[in-house]
């Protein structure tokens, strides 16, 4: 048995002498790192082998009770902020395709506007000048009918 | 016993607690004051104060054409917008601002002066400065990173595009700075193309800083139009205006074409036009868009107008295509009033012929044999003198004056002898559309059709779908006999194939037509312009176009300068329109047109013979008009005999008889014997023998 106040001044004194070393003269004057109390440790052993382990059934029963009742309770509370969080969820996620689908119906616009733009008569009318230009009828040539045609015009087999 | 310490203490205690309750009163007081009795007044004040209600701009509708391309649609953009006020140094933020958005930065720190300077004297209505309308992406992305320094907005921005550019321009019209429309359709049709803004709900606090928003509404877009322009029909018709209007040196013009079935606008030019896609237009641009001629000036219609004449006696049975009508030798002078004359002096015409030469005397006459309540009806009947009801601004009814004067001193009603004079297209106006609608008559068989340029209209719905809103448009009233209208169209192909509209022969199609020349009476005086039109359809045997064009201030007639603009008009809509061909295109190709036609301005005979002063009578006092005479409708045939071949066909040409000659040499023998008045068709036979 030994007190807590020698161990720490077991365990001080290899400073202690390292700074007496050190320092010389200082270490007198110093005071004790810790106060001296004396605090006493005990190890006393105990005998497990005549306990007699007894099952409380209440106890069982409220724990068993409270674990239910703490899993409903969960339960329940999942079920119902789950609605009302995935709706907030699923709401940005509409909210996020509508903005995609008035961005893509712009863009759409965009491109059909670009596409009128470039369909334009006049415009065509630059890029094809002379060539677009109405056949004569002496100059069109008549696909040849298809079989079973009792009738077509300047028919050509 | 209380110790006199503590009793003073309590005293003064007492007082503080009376005070105290007093102050408390007087709280609970005001405060009831405040939130019960000022309740109302407080809330509203504060919500006026926190509570802003912005409007989500809606999304233009688009305007399409009758095969789905857009003639015009909104493109949603973003712009930058500024709070002056709250840009403390305007010169710093200007060089910052300015690159990135592609500004001048003196430009740019300028207006940010001048703006809050304006705002420190009307602090209201100028806290809000447009850097830039419709960014771009770049733009959008550069701004990003400043808009954590600088009180830049993005706010949502909507871009008009006119992917035709010139195309339509009168049609479409065009939309101002507020997006608004100013001209055509965008202006007629403004509140549905618009659509309803949205409703944004914003709450801040007294700094203004929003932090909590709403959309109270959404925004609903404006309604797309389908018009039955066709834009490859609206390019020709416009190219070619253009073209006529050069080759015949004229002010402006009008091409309207129109399906006579429906009365569907397949095309509406008019020259001068405009860019609509140009904010700031020039003036002279501005009038043009501004006037849109075909349907807001009427004008003198000239011998167009003829055809109505000539239906309204054929359909009350007046005259029938061979009824032969003396044509006076070209001047046909009354007592006491105007005389008429044609160009070239006709003698007995037939009333077909009268069409095809473009009688003035012929006509004068036929509206003497039909008076003037049925020519009146019968304008009234083809549409003169109301409005067609198509959507374009301000629309022109026309000028007809009323049948019947009101009073005395009335003059605003037709005179004892306007029936002469409107009969070849004098003393009336119409417009380009009202001309069309006119000859749909003739070309449909008789109903008269509403023009309109919508055909359909959709609303849509936001997520891609689309609800059709209904087009209401007026069912065809039938006016007059089919039977009739076939004849007419019969003698109006004649016009074009050995008429005064040679010019308007289209290659490979049958087409009838008139042409029609109005001189200008300006500043009291006749010019030498005229307002030259021509009016036709194609084809013949069943029309699928009318086409209407008007030159204005040129000094080529309608035959001249007008008729080549009708071809190659309807021949561009018949080949867009897969109409078959029913003419071998040979026909036209070999055919000379002439260099001029024999069209005299009508309204050249008050040039000719001043008015002389008419008192003004009612047409009630009028009678029935008695059947014609025999001096009306025809001449005597003259004596040939003993003149040479050139001489009688000169004489018989002059007089207009069909004359079948046989032999060589003198007029020897002649059936029927001279004197004897020509009957309706018939031929005179000269025999012709040498000199014994």
């Amino acid at each position: 048995m030994t007190s807590l106040a020698a161990l720490f001044d077991w365990l001080a004194a290899g400073k202690a002498a390292q700074r007496a070393r050190v320092g010389g003269s200082q270490a007198g004057s110093r005071l004790r790192a810790l106060p001296k109390e004396e605090i006493h440790l005990y190890v006393k052993v105990v005998d497990n082998s005549r306990v007699v382990r007894i099952v409380d059934k209440r106890d069982w029963v409220q724990t068993i009770g409270a674990t239910c009742t703490a899993l409903t309770v969960t339960v329940l509370a999942i079920a119902l902020l789950l609605p009302g969080g995935y709706n907030l969820l699923m709401s940005r996620r509409v909210e996020m395709l509508k903005a995609q689908r008035e961005a893509r119906i712009n863009t759409l616009r965009e491109l059909r506007s670009e596409e009128a733009a470039l369909l334009n008569p006049a415009q065509l009318q630059i890029w094809g000048g002379d060539k677009f230009v109405t056949p004569t009828a002496a100059s069109v040539i008549f696909a040849p009918p298809p079989g079973g045609a009792v009738a077509s015009l300047k028919a050509q087999r | 016993m209380v110790p006199p310490s503590d009793e003073k203490a309590l005293r003064r205690a007492l007082w503080v607690g009376r005070i105290a309750l007093i102050w408390a009163l007087v709280i609970a007081g005001r405060l009831v004051w405040l939130q019960v009795v000022r309740h109302e007044d407080y809330l509203a004040a504060a919500r006026s104060q926190q509570r802003h209600r912005v409007p989500i701009p809606s999304l233009r509708g688009e305007i399409l054409d009758r095969e789905g391309y857009p003639l015009a649609i909104s493109i949603r953009t973003r712009s930058a917008v500024v709070n002056p006020q709250r840009v403390v140094d305007p010169i710093f933020f200007s060089r910052l601002i300015a690159p990135v958005l592609g500004l001048e930065p003196k430009d740019l720190a300028s207006r940010l002066f001048e703006y809050k300077n304006r705002g420190a004297r009307r602090a209201a209505g100028r806290s809000y400065f447009v850097l830039k309308r419709h960014l771009t992406s770049e733009e959008k992305d550069r701004l990003a990173q400043l808009r954590r320094t600088f009180p830049i907005e993005i706010v949502e921005d909507a871009r008009r595009e006119y992917p035709g550019g010139l195309i339509g321009a009168h049609v479409v019209g065009s939309i101002d700075a507020e997006g608004n429309g100013n001209a055509g359709l965008e202006q007629r049709l403004n509140a549905e193309l618009k659509g309803k803004a949205g409703q944004m709900i914003v709450l801040t606090g007294s700094r203004a800083d929003h932090y909590i928003s709403w959309v109270k509404e959404e925004a609903r877009q404006g309604a797309n139009l389908t018009l039955g322009i066709h834009r490859v029909i609206q390019y020709e018709a416009e190219a070619a205006l253009k073209d006529g209007i050069r080759e015949a040196h004229a002010a402006g013009g009008t091409v309207v074409a129109l399906d006579p079935r429906n009365g569907e606008v397949l095309a509406l030019a008019n020259y001068p036009s405009f860019d609509p896609r140009r904010e700031k237009p020039t003036p002279a641009e501005a009038q043009a868009r501004h006037s849109n001629v075909a349907a807001q000036i009427p004008c003198e219609p000239g011998s167009v107008m003829k055809m109505i004449t000539l239906t309204m006696g054929l359909d009350l049975g007046k005259v029938t295509p061979d009824t032969p009508v003396y044509c006076e030798n070209g001047s046909f002078a009354r007592p006491g009033r105007r005389a008429i004359h044609d160009v070239h002096g006709y003698g007995t015409l037939t009333a077909a012929q009268v069409l095809i030469k473009s009688s003035n005397i012929g006509m004068a006459k036929i509206s003497l044999m039909c008076g003037p309540r049925n020519l009146y009806d019968y304008l009234k009947r083809f549409g003169i003198g109301e409005k067609t009801g198509i959507e374009i601004p301000a629309e022109s009814r026309g000028v007809l004056r009323p049948l019947e004067c009101a009073g005395r001193n009335d003059n605003w009603c037709w005179g004892p002898n306007s029936h002469e004079y409107i009969a070849f297209g004098h003393e009336v106006s119409a417009t380009a559309i009202q001309l069309a609608r006119a000859v749909s008559v003739i070309a449909n068989g008789g109903l008269l059709v509403r023009p309109h340029m919508i055909i359909a209209k959709k609303q849509p719905l936001g997520d891609g779908r689309f609800v059709d809103i209904p087009v209401e448009v007026p069912q065809p009233v039938r006016t007059m006999r089919p039977e009739t209208t076939f004849t007419v169209r019969q003698i109006m192909e004649r016009v074009i194939l050995e008429g005064t509209g040679k010019r308007a022969a289209i290659p490979g199609y049958s087409a009838g037509g008139k042409t029609g020349s109005a001189e200008i009476f300006e500043n009291g005086a006749w010019l030498d312009l005229h307002n030259s039109s021509f009016i036709g359809f194609a084809p013949v045997t069943n029309p699928r176009v009318v086409v209407v064009v008007t030159l204005s201030r040129t000094s080529k007639q309608g035959g001249i300068a007008a008729a080549p603009v009708f071809g190659r008009v309807a021949g561009a809509a018949l080949r867009v329109l897969k109409v078959p061909k029913d003419r071998p295109e040979t026909d036209v190709e070999t055919a000379k047109p002439p260099l001029e036609t024999n069209e005299l301005p009508e309204n050249r005979i008050a040039k000719v013979e001043p008015v002389k002063p008419e008192p003004v009578q009612t047409m009630q006092a009028e009678t029935e008009p008695e059947p014609p005479s025999a001096e009306l409708l025809g001449p005597r045939v003259p004596d040939f005999r003993g003149k040479n071949m050139v001489a009688v066909l000169r004489e018989s040409a002059s007089l207009g008889l069909d004359v079948r000659v046989t032999g060589q040499g003198f007029a020897r023998q002649q059936q029927p014997a001279p004197g004897t008045i020509l009957p309706a068709g018939s031929t005179v036979r000269v025999e012709f023998s040498p000199r014994p």
